[in-house]
């Protein structure tokens, strides 16, 4: 129908010919709330090519950090999580796990089936706990979800500081002070 | 004395646009606008289906039930013009939306 225009997105982006004029907008798309597409109304007008919309969701996606990936392990505070896109490149703002162990993402997608990817890494923990730093993806088939993360004890490390001078003589007292 | 006016987003004059007037499913008249967007006639009183067609604008064709008595009536028919818009959909994070779909509905303002 000549009132109705549809334009199919993939990653962000569509386009389509269309008149000037002022549309009521809409969106289908799986795991979002479509009733949250801000403007809901657009005037196209002549000269101006480029229109801008943004879509929530409603989903929660808990971390939780423990030293042994369960949820009885102890909790690690200070853990930083990101969202990121298919690539890794990380959108939005850090979360940090609090001192239950849990860092949370919401407003994230989720449906039964056909639910969009999401995409998050950690990029820090506590200071004395490894973590995975590597790029995961989950995709959230309920309203929230907690998934459960491996931060192990850092490893034992040996650090030795001898003389530049005296090659082997070691310091007998001090710090090394890393950051 | 009936006319009817053809017009491009309001504002400009559309020639060669094509008015047909049925009667009861009869065609009686076949014409276009002229070069000021203008076709004009007169037929008796009555009930008429009008058919106006375009080939360059939206829509393309437009229809309309008219009853003509003895008053003079000028009939605007307005078109419109195309042009290609592109649309960027992010999520709360600033997030790209990987698939879908939005749907625009024209307003009758």
């Amino acid at each position: 129908m000549e009132n109705e225009q549809v334009i199919e997105i993939t990653n962000g982006i569509g386009s389509k010919e269309i008149v000037n004029a002022t549309y009521t907008v809409s969106a289908n798309i799986t795991g979002y709330d479509i009733t949250s597409i801000t403007p809901n109304e657009v005037e196209i007008v002549e000269g101006t090519d480029d229109y801008s919309f943004t879509i929530g969701a409603t989903g929660t996606l808990t971390l939780h950090v423990s030293d042994d990936g369960t949820d009885a392990g102890i909790p690690i505070e200070g853990a930083k999580f990101v969202r990121c896109d298919a690539d890794g490149v990380t959108h939005g703002d850090e979360i940090t796990s609090d001192v239950d162990g849990n860092a949370v993402f919401g407003n994230v997608p989720y449906a039964e089936e056909g639910a969009p990817n999401i995409y998050y890494k950690q990029t820090a923990s506590d200071g004395s706990h490894d973590f995975d730093n590597t790029l995961k993806t989950i995709t959230l088939t309920t309203e929230t979800h907690t998934e459960e993360v491996l931060n192990t004890e850092a490893a034992l490390r040996n650090f030795t500081l001898t003389d530049t001078n005296y090659t082997g003589l070691p310091i007998a007292d001090g710090q090394i002070l890393l950051s | 004395m009936i006319k009817i006016k053809c017009m491009l987003d309001s504002s400009i004059d559309i020639c060669k646009c094509r008015v047909r007037l049925y009667k009861n499913d009869i065609l009686l008249i076949d014409e276009c606008t002229n070069k000021y967007g203008y076709y004009c006639f007169n037929i008796e009183k009555g009930i008429y289906k009008l058919k106006i067609s375009n080939k360059y604008y939206y829509p393309k064709i437009q229809y309309f039930s008219i009853f003509i008595n003895n008053n003079d009536e000028e009939i605007i028919v307005n078109f419109n013009k195309k042009h290609p818009i592109t649309v960027r959909l992010v999520d709360n994070y600033n997030l790209p939306i990987e698939k879908g779909r939005m749907i625009f509905w024209k307003m009758n303002k």
